[in-house]
């Protein structure tokens, strides 16, 4: 396989392929954001005090953030 | 002037990513067995951090809220490949082998998505505000790492090295060599973070000390001139 | 044969936190109680053992396509979490009752040295797929193990006397050295 690509094909090739790893993770992203949790499922925000992982989507200073944007708009 | 200067300090002393709120451990424990590779991995944490913070505060207003953090992690995963291959290029052959995937691994450290998301992506931080948070943040990480890999290399092999030439300070009978093992690391850098919270502890405590005496001076002071004023 | 000594190598001797120092982050912060640790784990068993498959069918297809220096630190990330994602959603809409046993743990993972870690190793050691799926298994099996002792450890250790300022995550990292120490009988000695 590698002898039928030249430079330009691989260039654009390697681009497509890192937008599509890109659609996808957005893609999944949105789609399990959207998903409300089964019913009983106690909501963990409530009993997390926070950990170091700030990119965590449970992280309290999320919800802070949300009440901010709220009472500005 | 002022919320910059607390800023920068924010990042080096009270909020130290290593010793108070533990993001950015794996690097932390893993280079520090020689004074160099703590520099390196420090200089590659600066580049990416400064980078990634410039980059996304420049884009905050046009990164739509619902998905910042997949973008985040995208800009960041570029930054790191793009560091990686420069450091491959211009480090010398036994640095970066002993380095190994730390480099790599920046992309999954928290320190760097932790400040994209708390300060760099916030409306009120201008590009140069994050600029000196960012400094602040490796600052602060490069000095407790550079303090454990000196106390573990002094300790550990009794020399001092740097790109090759050696100072011997204490004579090979006498060094611990524990400190150069996995064990080592951790104990070393407990006893640090252990220091740290003390010293840490002590100013506020004078701080709290201050103020208290402060409020009570107010007291006795409005006191006094009501008593002065009923008086008359 | 040496399928055993790969297991035995990534579960005991040198193991991914206390030899290698990853995945410290979560070390430190779930082992306070043990059932988050034990969520912890074996959600992380899940997922690093389907993301390393995923590993190495992304690396023979980089490979192929002679791309694979620059594009797969990128390719990796982004696939994993994206991964990381889709179990979520799938645990969330077919099997609730597990999502609530370890759904919590699965955002926590996609910033987890441990599995991008695994999926670099075996690129970087040349693995077949089932050499791939028992170093998998076995560092996640020896990472859960560790998390879940430690867990034992801690939950005792904050009612100790001690000067203030080692309470909290001083005197945790100084019993973790304690314990790696005690792992290095798996190496011999070598002082």
């Amino acid at each position: 396989m590698i002898f039928l690509l030249n430079d330009v094909t691989r260039i654009i090739l390697s681009i497509v392929i890192v937008i599509v790893c890109v659609f996808l993770f957005i893609g999944t992203y949105l789609l399990n954001k959207r998903t409300k949790a089964p019913e009983g499922c106690k909501d963990p925000s409530s009993e997390c005090e926070g950990c170091a992982m700030i990119g965590c989507s449970k992280h309290p200073q999320q919800n802070k953030e949300k009440e901010i944007n709220k009472n500005n708009d | 002037m002022n919320k910059k200067l607390k800023t920068f300090l924010n990042g080096l002393l009270f909020e130290n990513p290593t010793l108070v709120i533990f993001l950015g451990m794996c690097p932390a424990l893993g280079t520090t067995s020689k004074i160099e590779s703590a520099v390196y991995m420090s200089l590659c944490v600066l580049a990416v951090l400064l980078c990634s913070n410039i980059i996304i505060s420049l884009l905050r207003k046009i990164i739509p809220n619902e998905i910042r953090i997949p973008v985040y992690i995208i800009i960041i995963a570029t930054l790191v490949t793009v560091v990686d291959m420069i450091f491959h290029a211009y480090l010398s052959y036994s640095i970066y082998k002993e380095l190994g995937s730390f480099i790599s691994l920046i992309v999954v450290n928290c320190i760097i998505l932790g400040r994209a998301e708390a300060f760099a992506s916030k409306e009120e931080n201008s590009p140069l505000d994050s600029i000196i948070d960012a400094l602040g943040y490796s600052c602060g990480f490069a000095g407790a790492i550079i303090i454990v890999a000196f106390f573990r290399e002094l300790i550990g092999s009794g020399c001092l090295s740097w790109a090759g030439n050696e100072v011997r300070i204490i004579p090979a009978k006498y060094t611990i060599s524990f400190f150069q093992t996995n064990a080592g690391a951790f104990i070393t850098l407990g006893l640090l973070v252990a220091v740290y919270t003390y010293f840490m502890n002590l100013a506020q405590a004078k701080k709290k000390q201050k103020e208290a005496k402060k409020k009570l001076d107010e007291k006795v002071n409005t006191a006094a001139s009501l008593k002065a004023e009923g008086g008359k | 044969m040496e399928l055993l000594s790969i297991a035995f190598a990534a579960m005991l001797g040198s193991n991914i936190i206390l030899s290698r120092f990853l995945g410290i982050c979560p070390f430190l912060g779930v082992t306070k109680k043990t059932s988050s640790a034990v969520g912890m784990g074996l959600a992380l068993i899940a997922v690093v053992l389907l993301s390393s498959i995923i590993g190495y069918a992304l690396n023979l297809l980089l490979v192929a396509l002679d791309m694979a220096s620059y594009l797969r630190l990128v390719v990796f990330i982004l696939v994993i979490a994206s991964f990381v994602q889709l179990l979520e959603f799938v645990l969330k809409r077919f099997f609730p009752s597990l999502y609530k046993a370890l759904g919590v743990y699965l955002p926590l993972i996609t910033t987890n040295c441990v599995v991008l870690q695994v999926c670099l190793d075996l690129v970087a050691r040349d693995y077949n797929l089932l050499q791939t799926i028992v170093y998998a298994l076995s560092t996640s099996v020896g990472y859960m193990f560790i998390i879940v002792t430690f867990s034992f450890i801690r939950t005792r250790l904050d009612n100790q006397q001690m000067p203030s300022s080692f309470k909290g995550n001083a005197i945790a990292i100084i019993t973790a050295g304690l314990m790696a120490m005690a792992f290095i009988a798996f190496t011999g000695f070598k002082f």
